[in-house]
């Protein structure tokens, strides 16, 4: 208990509400392939990172897209933002995030596509070649540049991509796109939280997913298994499933549809995460490697397969979650290749988590746990399970023992199946 | 309120955020302090009323400065407390005027320093429900298990300035060190502990002066405890401070800030990693990106809040509210 702070509960009530929206693209994708608007690469396989790499081989979809969000137009009103959110704004304040290697040039091609598109709106484009009031925009004064332009109170739309992520607070932002394909769990959140400065009372963050594959988009699936992971280990649910509907039932995801959005319920958040094994992909990004030792790390990284077999059940000391003698190369590179091996090891993770059910089908067992004692005694089975997926089984059981491997989530994922 | 009360704000215009009018209002029984001083300042503006109405203007900081006013014999409406108080301040604009040629945020730290000198109570703070239990969870962790570092992955509008201050003050240590390589952290760490009164025993110390060694030793001579803030931009007397602060048998609190961000290359990091021992607990904060905040760092444990939960607690107050 603490003796010199009390509780004061009207601070709970500052945080602002948010919404989730999963918005499908392909409407307006569809439309400019047919239309002949964008070119065969962007055709065969529409992307984020695509459109930015070259926007003017791809103009077509993303006017379309503009259009159809906030304008109204083009007949694709899964994207109409106004319908989905009904909640109409004569001054609309909104934040696009594009993919983190768009190039400066090319943020402001996308900024001037986006006047064009849209002429009844303010559009700033957040990169350090572009100048407000003679000013070179920094990450310094980005906020106040907004906030000048946002004063002029006309619709606003602030595009950035590397820029403005952090310390940059602009409490009349209530809508934060997050236009890009697959993004880091920690930078995605920094982005999402553009729209959780409190404004005013009543204020509701939202934020919009753009994907050309909802279904495999997991943008907002870390916070939620986090949020689900913290309210177990504090014992405010008794289980991930209780958890999981806690969250949902806090923070509102929508999926866009022609006649409105639809709130997901946590039965069908759970049912599609584990149909496409969104689920384990986003267990492996947010797995806490500070329970395995630097050395540990680098052997799941490196598929050093001796190494669990010969420290398979002493406990490890946990700490450090990478090895910075591991490389003889300057500073900058140990931190690259670190990060290398962590991101290594966490695709391992999340290889095991996405592929547990062949041990469960293997052994014929109904939980993970039945199947691992079946395994224990089975050389045979454990060649087999090494052979399916790169790595021991005793590094698969050592994972799992050590919790590193959730049992929880394991017994979420498959134990039902 | 059921008494008369005097009141100074703060406020700047966003178009001049180099100057700042300090003034005083006095408030009778029963008012709101927060209308009647938007009023004031509202009504100070003249035919430009319109810059406040559009938002160009911030009111950086209210203090009730009742009990500094009684002391002064300035206990009564328009008694000129602002003016007594702005002459130990300085930086006017002119030799008369109630402009001060300041930053609001630097203005603000002197007023907060300066009442906090003349026995004036500041407004206690509180925490939300989610501070207080983390808070809690980690000063065991440090003071009852063998943990040393704890890893405190917190999400945006947590308020992790205010929360990791109150660990520090419930810890009860001598010397915090505050280390960011982001120098913001320190202005903003200065600025929002010293409006409360459970910091008004606390020195503030950028460990950038010249002088910062002499301020060490005489807060902690005068009985008070002292927050070091401590760059990691790596500059020539950066070591030098590190060993300062360090190479002492004192309990220390290291709270090292946006860990995630220039604080996490191992240049940065390691010597600070080198100074941890015993007589030092260490809190790594970061917002996100836990994997890069804590590279070089032997952690023991974490703790993490996401903004869900942030709102589970939201829900759960306005539902007892209900009740």
């Amino acid at each position: 208990m603490l003796t010199k702070f009390n509780i004061n509960t009207t601070r709970d009530l500052l945080v602002p509400d948010f919404a989730c929206y999963q918005m499908d693209l392909m409407g307006p994708v569809n439309a400019a392939i047919n239309a002949g608007e964008v070119d065969e690469d962007f055709s065969n396989l529409p992307s984020w990172s695509k459109f930015a790499a070259n926007p003017i081989k791809s103009k077509g979809f993303f006017t379309r897209t503009l259009q159809s969000m906030f304008l109204g137009q083009g007949g694709h009103d899964e994207l109409n933002v106004d319908l989905q959110t009904e909640d109409y704004k004569s001054q609309r304040v909104g934040m696009m995030f594009m993919p983190a290697n768009t190039r400066n040039d090319v943020l402001e091609l996308i900024g001037n596509i986006t006047r064009e598109t849209l002429p009844g709106f303010e559009v700033i484009v957040l990169c350090g070649t572009v100048r407000h009031n003679g000013r070179k925009i920094t990450n310094r004064n980005a906020e106040r540049a907004v906030k000048e332009i946002v004063e002029q109170g006309r619709p606003t739309l602030i595009i950035a991509a590397q820029m403005a992520q952090r310390s940059f607070s602009v409490p009349e932002i209530t809508e934060l796109y997050l236009a890009y394909d697959k993004g880091e769990n920690g930078a995605t959140l920094q982005k999402m939280s553009r729209t959780l400065t409190p404004g005013d009372i009543g204020k509701v963050g939202r934020i919009f997913s753009l994907s050309f594959d909802p279904n495999r988009d997991d943008k907002f699936d870390a916070m939620i298994i986090e949020t689900a992971q913290n309210l177990v280990k504090r014992a405010e649910a008794k289980s991930l499933r209780e958890a999981m509907s806690n969250v949902l039932g806090t923070m509102d995801i929508w999926k866009c549809t022609p006649d409105g959005a639809i709130k997901i319920s946590s039965d069908d958040y759970l049912k599609e995460a584990l149909e496409v094994k969104r689920i384990g992909r986003v267990l492996g990004k947010i797995v806490n490697l500070n329970l395995l030792t630097p050395a540990e790390v680098t052997a799941l990284a490196t598929g050093n397969s001796q190494y669990f077999k010969t420290n398979r059940v002493g406990k490890a000391q946990m700490g450090k979650t990478r090895n910075t003698q591991a490389n003889g190369g300057t500073p900058n590179h140990v931190n690259n290749n670190a990060q290398k091996e962590i991101a290594k090891a966490r695709e391992v993770i999340t290889s095991i988590y996405e592929n547990l059910d062949i041990i469960i089908l293997g052994t014929g067992s109904k939980i993970m746990v039945d199947a691992f004692d079946q395994l224990e005694n089975d050389i045979d089975m454990q060649n087999a399970v090494e052979e399916e997926f790169g790595v021991p089984y005793s590094t698969i059981y050592g994972l799992f023992e050590r919790n590193v491997i959730s049992q929880d989530w394991v017994e979420l994922l498959y134990d039902e199946a | 309120m059921t008494e008369d009360k005097m009141y100074c704000y703060l406020w700047e215009e966003t178009e001049h955020p180099g100057e700042c009018k300090f003034g005083e209002r006095w408030v009778f029984a029963g008012q709101d302090p927060q209308k009647e001083i938007r009023s004031r300042i509202r009504a100070s503006l003249g035919v430009r009323k319109d810059i406040f109405d559009q938002g160009g203007v911030r009111i950086v900081h209210t203090w009730d400065v009742t009990e500094a006013s009684k002391q002064a014999g300035r206990y009564y409406q328009r008694s000129r407390m602002d003016d007594y108080l702005r002459e130990f301040i300085g930086y006017r604009k002119g030799s008369t005027g109630e402009i001060h040629k300041l930053h609001g945020d630097d203005m603000k730290l002197r007023v907060n320093k300066l009442l906090a000198t003349l026995g004036q109570p500041l407004i206690t703070a509180g925490l939300s429900t989610m501070q207080y239990q983390i808070a809690e969870e980690v000063i065991d962790t440090l003071q009852n298990t063998s943990s040393r570092i704890v890893l405190a992955e917190l999400c945006a509008r947590f308020g992790k300035t205010i929360w990791s201050g109150a660990v520090a003050v419930e810890m009860d240590v001598d010397i915090v060190i505050v280390a960011s390589y982001v120098k913001t952290v320190f202005t903003s760490f200065a600025t929002d502990l010293t409006s409360f009164q459970q910091f008004a025993n606390y020195a503030h110390i950028d460990t950038g002066d010249d002088n910062y060694q002499e301020q060490v030793e005489s807060a902690l001579a005068e009985g008070k405890k002292v927050f070091a803030y401590l760059s990691l931009a790596n500059g020539s007397k950066r070591q030098d401070r590190i060993d300062y602060l360090f190479d002492n048998k004192v309990e220390k609190l290291l709270i090292v800030d946006e860990a995630d961000f220039g604080a996490h290359k191992k240049q940065q990091a390691q010597p600070l990693v080198d100074k941890v021992d015993d007589t030092v607990y260490t809190i790594i904060m970061t917002g996100t990106n836990a994997d890069r905040a804590v590279a070089h760092w032997p952690v023991d444990s974490m703790v993490s809040v996401t903004y869900p939960e942030l709102l589970i607690q939201k829900r759960a107050v306005e539902n007892a509210n209900k009740v």
